[in-house]
């Protein structure tokens, strides 16, 4: 988990208005990124990042930055969980009607969203884990070099190999996919 | 991808994807540029809605609707409601800091000001009194501090010059011989606003004349001015010149010659109806300081 620094001058991030600009201006990223990693459940997963965002919130420096950094370095931790767990046993899930939100969204919305996985798995599927990490928190929940590093748990120059090769990979991968859309 | 495919990008997306794209030493490749803006494009605006216990969090009822664009919070709604008790109790006061400086507000107010006075004039109709309907509580008084700010400043005229308190003065102002629901009607208001606040009507100088600009005299009339006696209100453009034109005696000059100075209303002026300030009466048609 990234530890958040705390940095002189800065507003803390403490009460509820807060916890509820950085839920409004956050939630969607997360929820983008989780479901780019596929995770089973990504509306859940985001209240969980956002229930454990909570307690933290006070010791946060460097405002929505810092708010950003620490929120995905919690989401990478439980997608990280959650992959694990996965990699151990079956996945399964309980299927709740009324938690289905589906059924509030139209044919045309579920295709779309079907669509969007789809082209998620296309182009990260052929990718190796921390290849797929990289490119999920750099495109998806557009976070810097530097965050991202810090939430792998690598240097920035680390990271920056990282997408090299994983940029390489899917040119590579490039032409086989084609014929398979074909 | 095929033309027909091809779905426009948002400029901060292609401008993030390209970035990447040189910072991972591909800047020209049109091919991982499309992939990685198609996982940009992944992107959800929509907030999701919050579980109950994010919900509680954010101090909203648990409920399946979105979180609200603005993310009230408990601690916010209160603040926000007791703003706008606040802000209803100096409305009717004609105090409300925010709407002095409102020129439709201040004319609503000389309006039901002129509504209150007019009654208090010798020879006025017992009408009732607008204000009567101004549910203004006697502890209305505390929201007038902005006001005493205003009334320093301001060009905010009726409101302001009675949230300084110089309007009801009880000392400086007595009410005219009109009793009855308007007389009523006026201690109602603050301790400022009491029936001191009924002085008689201003002079065109003193009354804000409705519609006149902020900050002009209307919002401070000048001892000096008077109401012509019979001088219907100038025909205030909002209304005043509907009432029946009264004479209106020789009024004290605001009770606090603050009136002039700090824009107050010439002194009685009451909140009328619903919480507005009374019209002081007639439109100044020249109004002093104007």
């Amino acid at each position: 988990m990234q530890k958040v620094n705390n940095q002189a001058g800065t507003p803390r991030l403490q009460d509820e208005g807060v916890f509820c600009a950085v839920y409004q201006e956050l939630s969607p990223a997360v929820l983008s990124y989780l479901r780019s990693r596929d995770v089973e459940d990504p509306e859940a997963m985001t209240q969980e990042v956002f229930l454990a965002l909570y307690p933290q919130l006070d010791g946060v420096r460097g405002g929505i930055k810092g708010a950003k950094s620490l929120v995905f370095s919690i989401a990478h931790a439980r997608y990280v969980d959650e992959h694990r767990r996965r990699l151990k046993g079956p996945r399964t899930t309980d299927y709740d009607p009324e938690a289905d939100r589906r059924c509030t969204a139209s044919a045309e919305d579920q295709l779309l969203e079907a669509e969007s996985t789809e082209n998620v798995k296309t182009l990260l599927g052929a990718l190796k884990q921390d290849q797929q990490e990289v490119l999920a928190l750099r495109i998806v929940a557009d976070l810097s070099l530097e965050a991202t590093a810090d939430i792998m748990g690598r240097s920035p120059g680390a990271i920056k190999q990282l997408q090299r090769r994983a940029l390489a990979r899917r040119r590579q991968l490039r032409p086989s996919l084609r014929e398979d859309a074909s | 991808m095929t033309s027909e495919n091809w779905t426009p990008h948002r400029p901060e997306d292609e401008e993030q994807v390209d970035g990447f794209l040189a910072e991972s030493g591909f800047p020209d490749d049109a091919g991982l540029r499309e992939l990685l803006l198609g996982l940009r494009s992944l992107r959800s605006a929509d907030v999701p809605v919050p579980s109950a216990d994010v919900a509680a969090l954010l101090g909203q009822a648990p409920q399946g609707g979105a979180v609200p664009s603005n993310g009230w919070s408990r601690k916010h709604a209160k603040k926000k409601g007791i703003a706008v008790t606040t802000l209803a109790v100096a409305a009717s006061l004609g105090v409300a800091g925010g709407a002095a400086a409102n020129d439709e507000f201040r004319r609503q107010a000389e309006e039901a000001i002129s509504t209150l006075v007019r009654p208090f004039a010798p020879a006025a109709p017992a009408t009732p009194a607008p204000a009567s309907t101004m549910p203004v509580p006697s502890t209305a008084a505390p929201a007038t501090p902005p006001a005493s700010g205003l009334s320093d400043s301001g060009p905010s005229p009726a409101v302001e010059s009675r949230s300084s308190g110089t309007l009801p003065t009880e000392a400086s102002t007595t009410v005219p011989a009109a009793p009855g629901p308007d007389a009523a009607v006026v201690p109602s208001r603050s301790a400022k606003m009491t029936t001191a606040a009924v002085p008689p009507v201003p002079a065109p100088g003193r009354v804000p004349g409705p519609g006149q600009p902020a900050g002009s005299s209307q919002a401070h009339p000048q001892p000096e001015t008077r109401v012509p006696a019979g001088a219907g209100p100038g025909a205030p453009a909002d209304g005043l010149a509907q009432r029946p034109e009264q004479s209106v005696p020789p009024s004290h000059p605001p009770a606090a010659g603050a009136s002039a100075q700090d824009g107050l209303p010439a002194q009685g002026e009451l909140p009328a109806q619903d919480g507005l300030p009374a019209q002081g009466g007639p439109p100044a048609t020249g109004k002093p300081g104007q």
